[in-house]
């Protein structure tokens, strides 16, 4: 089968000693570089397509541009979230109630763009109580329902996490996807909630959670950030 | 993202006609499917099929990774799956035709090893859809 494809980490391609590929400079999670940029994506797709004709293989071409920026702006100053979190996150003792008044403080931005819609079957309110309650060794039983506990606390983290990302792009001012991302794990409590439910989820005797929590919940640039009382030895990478 | 790589001796290739005759479908590894099809779960090898003519506002992505956000995605689907684009090539004639059927995968953390006989699975099913090119796109 005459394969090709986009490649956003060279090192593992280059190990996969594929035939084709064409390296792109842009962010993860946005392989055809920006969204509402269909010339460009076309580009960039009938780039790889065009190594189809290559027979010199293993090829690994390099598209030449970086992605549009998303928002015509001009300005290179660091972006910074306009709404301003006013607490310590590290060692409040109502982190719950801190999430709730985040997400009070997000919903008009959210709003003004149809928001994602969940992929699981809580609303925003259950899910800010299901991680609480998990984080703080409480009983959510009624918000699991029968389904596997880990994927109810991974739809929920992901599509509040989501949510949140989502009405960071609405907010005035130019700003990256990294550096939304880096406001999220570094100026949120929710982030912080994550931390805390990650660190109580790596005790768990679930052999499938204590995995989640290691590599499901929080990323590895940003885990001492957010995780504060992780038992000894993990992570280790 | 380092991890331990396999190591191949081989680089597995085959020709076909020029891309403007080629029948061309979409993999992705995006962990994308149609929003009434069952979620990914957090360990999943499994593919769903996203038929060739699916509306791309229905689709919906439950990948288990942490390490990037989904707003691109919501904001314009083919920023990560580019079926408009490929459509679009195909009524220009720069590409020959576009598959009935596309699939996503899950990739996160899984050694290729283990994924293999999904893949094996789903070039079999490439081959029935008469397809001779395949755009393999990560997220």
């Amino acid at each position: 089968m005459p394969t090709t494809g986009i490649t956003l980490v060279r090192e593992q391609t280059e190990a996969m000693r594929v035939p084709r590929f064409l390296w792109v400079p842009f962010e993860l999670g946005r392989p055809f570089g920006t969204p509402h940029e269909p010339e460009f994506q076309r580009r960039v797709l009938h780039h790889a397509l065009a190594l189809l004709d290559r027979s010199d293989v293993p090829v690994i071409a390099d598209f030449p541009d970086d992605a549009p920026a998303a928002t015509p702006d001009g300005d290179d100053a660091v972006w910074a979230c306009p709404v301003s979190f006013v607490r310590d996150p590290v060692g409040e003792p109502d982190l719950v109630d801190a999430v709730r008044a985040e997400v009070r403080r997000l919903t008009a931005w959210a709003e003004l763009a149809p928001p994602p819609a969940p992929n699981g079957a809580l609303g925003l309110g259950e899910m800010v109580s299901l991680l609480g309650r998990l984080a703080n060794g409480e009983d959510a039983s009624e918000l699991l329902g029968d389904r596997p506990v880990v994927e109810v606390v991974r739809l929920a983290a992901d599509d509040l996490r989501t949510w949140y990302l989502h009405a960071a792009t609405r907010q005035p001012g130019a700003s990256t996807a990294a550096e939304r991302t880096t406001w999220f794990w570094r100026q949120t409590a929710l982030a912080q909630l994550l931390g805390a439910l990650a660190a109580r989820l790596l005790d768990d005797p679930d052999p499938i959670l204590r995995m989640f929590a290691d590599r499901g919940l929080v990323p590895r640039d940003h885990w001492s950030a957010v995780v504060h009382d992780a038992p000894t030895g993990a992570p280790d990478d | 993202m380092a991890k331990e790589l396999p190591v191949y001796d081989t680089v597995p290739s085959v020709d076909g006609p020029p891309l403007h005759e080629r029948r061309v479908a979409l993999v992705t590894t995006a962990g994308l499917h149609r929003a009434d099809d069952d979620a990914f779960s957090f360990v999943d090898l499994t593919y769903r099929v996203i038929p060739g003519d699916t509306d791309l506002n229905r689709l919906t992505m439950t990948h288990s990774s942490v390490h990037f956000d989904r707003t691109g995605f919501r904001e314009d689907v083919n920023v990560v799956f580019p079926l408009d684009r490929l459509r679009e090539l195909a009524a220009d004639g720069a590409v020959g035709s576009v598959a009935d059927h596309h699939y996503s995968l899950m990739g996160a953390g899984w050694p290729p090893s283990m994924i293999e006989p999904t893949c094996n699975e789903l070039a079999e099913l490439l081959r029935a859809d008469h397809i001779d090119a395949v755009c393999l796109v990560p997220v």
